[in-house]
């Protein structure tokens, strides 16, 4: 398909021809990961040249929209250039790649900042936030999951999954309104908004992290928690189940050791999606609580037509998803080994 | 005489499924088994086998619900009236079972070693360089070649043959009295079947393991079994040594399970007379003979009254009101049922 497909072929092919030796399984990998990595780069190469069409595909001139209705046709031409709208989209691209590559994504059309510097501070905020999200997701979802699962129809099991479904149909944001209200407004326990840097206060930061990551990570819960249990449902009627429990396997050992693993194929995907989603940074989520990461940088920069800005998140965040996948795709075979041998 | 490592005595089972229904699935089982000793039952599907199996083990499909009554001793101790916790200490240690098959029976994501060795590691902790060397000496002893890099397989990666070969020696694991072998060569090919078959044969000859081998196939069972009990809708209707009942077989629907093992000295391209008709349906009270609407002996009487014990030799009986072979000793129906035990 592409040029960086082609050597991944070439370094799969020996792996295939060459007797089962020591040496085979890590040729095998290699030209997996190769063959991974080329189909990686051609997406970054697609999403790159889109975002780079962005402003071509606005209507009207950005350069006048940035500039008002008074600007004269030089000031439009000299902005035209600086932003690069000059070019064909495809030199554009090439430039920006180029440049990204040195590690220059060009500067913040309103702050004049290096787009770069921008990133960098806001990263890890949202990776941060990301993480807490996931542990108050899975904190809760496993142990819920792992329950009603193993007593469907119980009462546990009939709580969680109606309670699920009312949590599903709140909106995020809504939930977020209704934790402020309760934390930061009624009890006066937490700040309702704002951030305070991990390397400044660590505690500090914890309290303001709070509430955003549980309204992040308990809608997460819900669904975390109703894909698992439908999953562990299955594998628990498995012959294998009953067999480990012939072998005098009890409940709890059964559970976390033998049908949490094939049953987790579906949570792991839906993690890996998140980590690459929550890069583009979950622009309602931090807006709502003012936390200074990708998400809230997005919003500004569309709102200013801020292109440097969006452009480089929007790569970044491709950056984020096809990283997310491969990680996804590679976490597939350590849970299940039958993949590992499936697929070439 | 000894005592008997598994005595079954009056076993009536019932079982809740899950669509809600009620299903009265073994009925006053009797039966007994000798250490070194391998009881062949036999019976077509829906006989009541398996759950004849799985009742004595105490684990069924989790979402049946299963009620029994009666007795079922190991070693004299009654596993339907023991604690849970004792009743799961005995499961893998003290009764264990070989499961139909091969290919769901094993966890497709956890390595043969810690599944080998589970009866052991579920008391113990074992580290895994002891589980991997425990695993390579369970598997060697049920014939697996290279037993070390089996260990640390996975499940695909084993034939069908490795596989069951891996499912005995999780069974023998944690030195059990008494095994559970519940159609253990139906899903492989018929040249495995023998090996596995004699590798049964094998074990339970050299720790006096008693073993009970469930099949539907009646010739599996020559030169195996020392006593057959041929089960028909959830009852034993025949049980007495092998050779007696294989070759003069007192009920006739043992003698109709006969008459379709196919014989290598027959003639080339005979049809195999299958047995007419199914199996009863377990959902309604059973009154009568369960076989009498598909046998061809069948009167009145035999769908109205429950048929008498017929003596058609030592320690060879048959639940029949029309048996093929004459009676032995005393009028039979004036021996019951509890002192007949198989």
């Amino acid at each position: 398909m592409t040029p960086a497909h082609a050597p991944a072929r070439t370094a799969a092919a020996p792996a295939r021809t060459t007797a089962p030796t020591a040496l085979a399984p890590v040729l095998r990998t290699a030209g997996r990961v190769a063959g991974r990595a080329g189909r990686a780069a051609a997406v970054l190469l697609l999403v790159t040249v889109s975002a780079l069409a962005l402003p071509h595909l606005m209507p009207g001139s950005p350069a006048l929209a940035a500039l008002g209705p008074t600007a004269t046709p030089e000031q439009v031409t000299a902005y035209e250039a600086k932003l690069g709208l000059d070019d064909n989209v495809l030199v554009a691209a090439w430039r920006w790649l180029g440049d990204a590559l040195h590690g220059d994504l060009g500067h913040s059309l309103s702050t004049g900042a290096a787009v770069t510097t921008e990133l960098a501070d806001r990263i890890p905020v949202t990776l941060e936030l990301f993480v807490a999200a996931q542990l108050v997701a899975l904190g809760l979802a496993l142990p819920v999951a792992l329950y009603s699962a193993w007593r469907p129809g119980g009462a546990v099991d009939r709580i969680a999954t109606a309670g699920a479904f009312v949590w599903l149909a709140v909106p995020g944001f809504v939930l977020g309104l209704v934790l402020i209200w309760l934390a930061a407004v009624q009890l006066r326990i937490l700040p309702a908004t704002g951030w305070t840097p991990f390397t400044e206060d660590p505690f500090e930061n914890l309290r303001h992290l709070v509430l955003p990551a549980l309204t992040l990570g308990l809608t997460e819960a819900a669904v975390f928690a109703r894909t698992l249990r439908g999953q562990l449902i299955d594998t628990l009627d498995q012959t294998y189940v009953a067999a480990a429990r012939s072998r005098g396997m009890g409940t709890v050992r059964l559970l976390l050791r033998r049908a949490l693993r094939p049953s987790s194929l579906p949570l792991v995907t839906l993690v890996g999606i998140g980590i690459g989603m929550s890069l583009g940074g979950s622009v309602l989520v931090e807006s709502l609580f003012a936390v200074p990461g990708v998400g809230t940088l997005a919003a500004t920069a569309i709102a200013g037509r801020d292109f440097p800005v969006v452009q480089a998140v929007v790569v970044v965040s491709a950056v984020g998803v096809v990283a997310a996948t491969v990680a996804v795709d590679l976490l597939y075979r350590t849970v299940d080994p039958r993949i590992a041998d499936e697929r070439r | 005489m000894t005592s008997p490592v598994l005595e079954v005595r009056s076993l009536d089972t019932t079982l809740h499924t899950p669509d809600g229904r009620t299903l009265h699935v073994l009925h006053g089982i009797d039966l007994s088994i000798d250490a070194g000793e391998c009881l062949g039952v036999v019976g077509e599907s829906g006989s009541g086998k398996s759950v004849l199996a799985r009742t004595v083990l105490g684990v069924h499909p989790r979402a049946t619900r299963a009620t029994a009554t009666g007795q079922v001793l190991l070693n004299g101790e009654d596993l339907l009236t023991a604690a849970p916790r004792r009743r799961a200490e005995l499961l893998g240690t003290g009764v264990a079972m070989v499961h139909q098959d091969p290919m769901t029976s094993l966890n497709p994501v956890v390595r043969i070693a810690d599944q080998v060795t589970e009866s052991l590691t579920n008391r113990r902790r074992m580290r895994r360089r002891e589980r991997l060397r425990t695993a390579a000496e369970l598997l060697a002893a049920v014939d697996v070649p290279d037993p070390a890099r089996r260990a640390r397989a996975y499940p695909h990666e084993l034939s069908g043959g490795l596989r069951q070969r891996v499912g005995i020696a999780a069974a023998l694991a944690g030195s059990p009295a008494l095994l559970l072998a519940d159609e253990p060569t139906t899903a492989l090919d018929v040249t495995v079947q023998r090996t596995v078959l004699d590798l049964l044969d094998r074990h339970r000859g050299t720790r006096g393991l008693a073993t009970l081998l469930i099949t539907h196939d009646i010739g599996l069972l020559y030169g195996r079994a020392r006593r057959i009990a041929v089960m028909y809708g959830g009852r034993i209707v025949e049980t007495g040594p092998t050779e007696a009942v294989t070759e003069a077989p007192a009920h006739p629907y043992t003698a109709a399970l006969l008459r379709s093992v196919p014989r290598v000295t027959g003639p080339l391209r005979r049809v195999l007379p299958a047995v007419a008709g199914s199996p009863p349906d377990l959902s309604r009270p059973a009154v009568g003979c369960p076989f009498a609407p598909r046998c061809e002996r069948a009167e009145a009487v035999c769908s109205t009254e429950a048929p008498p014990l017929h003596r058609a030799g030592d320690g060879h009986t048959a639940a029949c009101h029309f048996p093929l072979t004459l009676p032995i000793g005393p009028a039979s129906a004036s021996v019951s049922k509890a002192q007949e035990t198989v």
